[in-house]
């Protein structure tokens, strides 16, 4: 389809998948599938085939901030980490310092941050609940009998669910722990004047789920978000005198929003959603633990 | 067929809307015999609807030897003299509406008394004795696994919309609220301890199936509009507690528990209404499991207490363990108030 008169095309921009592997991969070509008016991972006609590009690192890796370090001073025009893991704060915070001095857009690829519903959810339920009271949310983390400990399993967790609060209620501050161990952790924290109550756990059963309850003055919303990093919708439910509203479900998914996140950023210097920044924050409010093998222990 | 003669002490909203319909469901068995209540213009209205005789007399109602059954639904902190006297006075069973008392000297003052009379003493916890409920927890300890996380999530709009859907009601309750901030001192301890022992009270039996006993409340904090939030660590577990009312929107009343292998989750039905049991849902790694029914926690409980009254069956819940849901909630409350008490703002 041509763009109408008038309007210039967007630029379309190439996208190197090789360092991810193959299941990411995968996953990562049928979202760029989806987006053949803003990137490509293959040549076109009239495409700068020289140029550096978009990478995409693979945040399940250990030290993959070096990855984007490395991304970013190949003069990348920009960077998405699919599917990030926690990562020591320092790391996170000296590889956003390096990117903004770059002028290189890295876009974490959260889905809760990008998800087309979320948002549009979130935006209603601002513009009803004068003022938003309460936060609760659950995760579960599958517990899938693999090596990986239960608390490095919950980090990730922890890490989308700090992404979806910020997302539903802002910044928070003053996160704390009253029980953090290999099944679960309890937490609590502030955002503005909101309480926001965090649990996670490991589950056979459920497997991942990630669920933020918003209570407001004036109304109350339910996000659940997809178990997977497919175009699944999110589920927004809101609450007010004329009964529950099931807000209308977007099959865009959160992957795609946030590619369309990182070419907005890179060509028309829009603010990334969820980034470096963002993270480095995240990371900075959770504590060290001491676990053996613990990803988090370097944190 | 002899019926048994049912005595109120209290004739608010509880017992016209939950109450006087659970007794004529129960009319082969039971017949309303006196009520009582302060205002002598409520007890007449009231007693006229059930066509019995009004009071302004406790002891009317103790002393009456046509009452063998006693509820007691007067405010709560006139709760454990009223039950203490009608296991002196001899009756068959008493139902207390929740909770049982305001303090653990009081919950042990009752225990004393019933256990001194014999006398069978029912709480008006409600979701104790829900069908759908019950069957749930009981498959949830066939599964002899521990909840690592119990969450309870109440929000519920005002009463008065359940209790107009229940019934006719002559006496509407008056609404919970908060004043503005700044809040004077010991404010939020007796908000807290009102809302826990008035409304998540309800759940307390059932928190206490997986967590039994509060190690430490570890955060809380009141929210707007009116409601608390708070959790507390629970032995190898956690308790998330959330309940937020008179905000404008539907009932939504949730337990869950939560262990590695297993997911318990009960929605409960709001107060006052006689819709059916909660819908109860246990899931393994092996499938899940429904239940509801047709018959809510009120009538299950009268029907409960009519066996008991007639030595017919033995309590589901023995006051013992009413006796450690008091205190349990108690220590919640009053855990969870001095967090908020040592919070500026």
């Amino acid at each position: 389809m041509s763009p109408p008169a008038g309007v210039q095309p967007a630029e379309v921009l190439r996208v190197d998948l090789s360092a991810l592997p193959p299941g990411a991969r995968r996953t990562q070509a049928t979202v760029l599938a989806s987006l053949p008016g803003l990137l490509s991972t293959g040549a076109r006609p009239g495409m700068d085939q020289a140029g550096p590009g978009i990478a995409v690192v693979d945040g399940t890796a250990v030290g993959w901030p070096a990855r984007v370090a490395r991304a970013v001073a190949e003069g990348r025009r920009g960077v998405l980490v699919a599917a990030p893991t926690t990562v020591p704060t320092g790391e996170a915070a000296d590889v956003a310092e390096q990117a903004d001095s770059a002028g290189c857009p890295v876009v974490l690829a959260l889905p809760a941050q990008f998800d087309p519903s979320v948002r549009a959810g979130l935006a209603s339920f601002r513009a009803s609940a004068t003022t938003l009271s309460l936060v609760g949310s659950l995760v579960t983390v599958p517990a899938d009998g693999t090596a990986q400990p239960g608390r490095s399993l919950l980090r990730t967790g922890l890490l989308a669910q700090l992404a979806a609060v910020r997302a539903a209620a802002g910044r928070l501050s003053g996160l704390e722990f009253s029980r953090d161990t290999a099944d679960g952790y309890l937490a609590t924290a502030r955002a503005g004047a909101a309480t926001v109550m965090l649990s996670g756990l490991l589950s056979a059963v459920r497997g991942y789920l990630l669920q933020v309850d918003l209570v407001g003055v004036s109304g109350r919303c339910r996000i659940r978000l997809p178990d997977t990093p497919t175009a699944a919708p999110a589920f927004v439910e809101s609450y007010a005198a004329a009964g529950m509203t099931l807000l209308r479900l977007s099959y865009a998914g959160g992957l795609r929003a946030a590619w369309v996140n990182l070419h907005a950023a890179i060509t028309a210097a829009e603010p990334v959603h969820y980034g470096l920044p963002e993270l480095a924050h995240d990371l900075a409010m959770v504590p060290v633990t001491s676990q053996a093998g613990d990803i988090n222990d370097q944190c | 067929m002899t019926t048994l003669g049912v005595g109120f002490l209290g004739a608010g909203a509880a017992t016209q809307a939950i109450h006087l319909p659970a007794v004529a469901a129960l009319g082969d068995h039971l017949r309303v015999a006196r009520v009582m209540d302060t205002d002598a213009a409520i007890a007449g209205k009231v007693a006229a609807v059930a066509a019995s005789s009004a009071t302004t007399d406790v002891d009317a109602v103790l002393e009456d030897p046509a009452v063998d059954i006693v509820v007691v639904a007067s405010p709560a902190d006139r709760h454990a003299e009223q039950v203490v006297a009608a296991c002196a006075a001899g009756k068959k069973a008493i139902l207390c509406e929740k909770p049982l008392a305001t303090s653990r000297s009081d919950g042990q003052r009752i225990l004393a008394a019933a256990q001194s009379s014999g006398t069978p003493v029912v709480v008006g916890t409600m979701h104790a004795y829900d069908p759908a409920c019950r069957a749930a927890v009981s498959a949830w300890q066939e599964l002899k696994t521990d909840a690592i996380l119990v969450r309870s999530s109440i929000y519920l709009p005002t009463d008065d919309i359940y209790i107009d859907a229940a019934t006719q009601v002559v006496s509407p309750p008056p609404p919970w609220t908060i004043p503005r901030r700044p809040w004077a001192a010991g404010f939020a301890p007796a908000f807290i301890t009102d809302m826990v022992l008035g409304l998540t009270i309800h759940d307390i039996p059932l928190i206490r199936q997986f967590s039994p006993a509060v190690d430490r409340v570890t955060s809380a904090a009141i929210v707007e509009p009116v409601g608390y939030a708070l959790s507390a660590l629970c032995g190898h577990g956690s308790v998330e507690l959330a309940s937020v009312v008179t905000g404008d929107w539907d009932a939504a009343w949730r337990l869950e528990a939560w262990s590695e292998t297993a997911v318990l989750s009960i929605d409960f039905p709001p107060s006052y209404v006689h819709g059916g049991s909660a819908h109860a849902r246990v899931e393994t790694t092996d499938g899940a499991r429904e239940w509801h029914c047709p018959e809510n926690g009120y009538q299950m409980e009268w029907s409960h207490l009519t066996e008991l009254a007639m030595g017919r069956a033995g309590p589901w819940i023995a006051l013992e363990a009413a006796v450690r849901d008091l205190e349990f909630a108690l220590d919640l409350a009053e855990g969870a108030g001095e967090l908020c008490e040592s919070q500026p703002g």
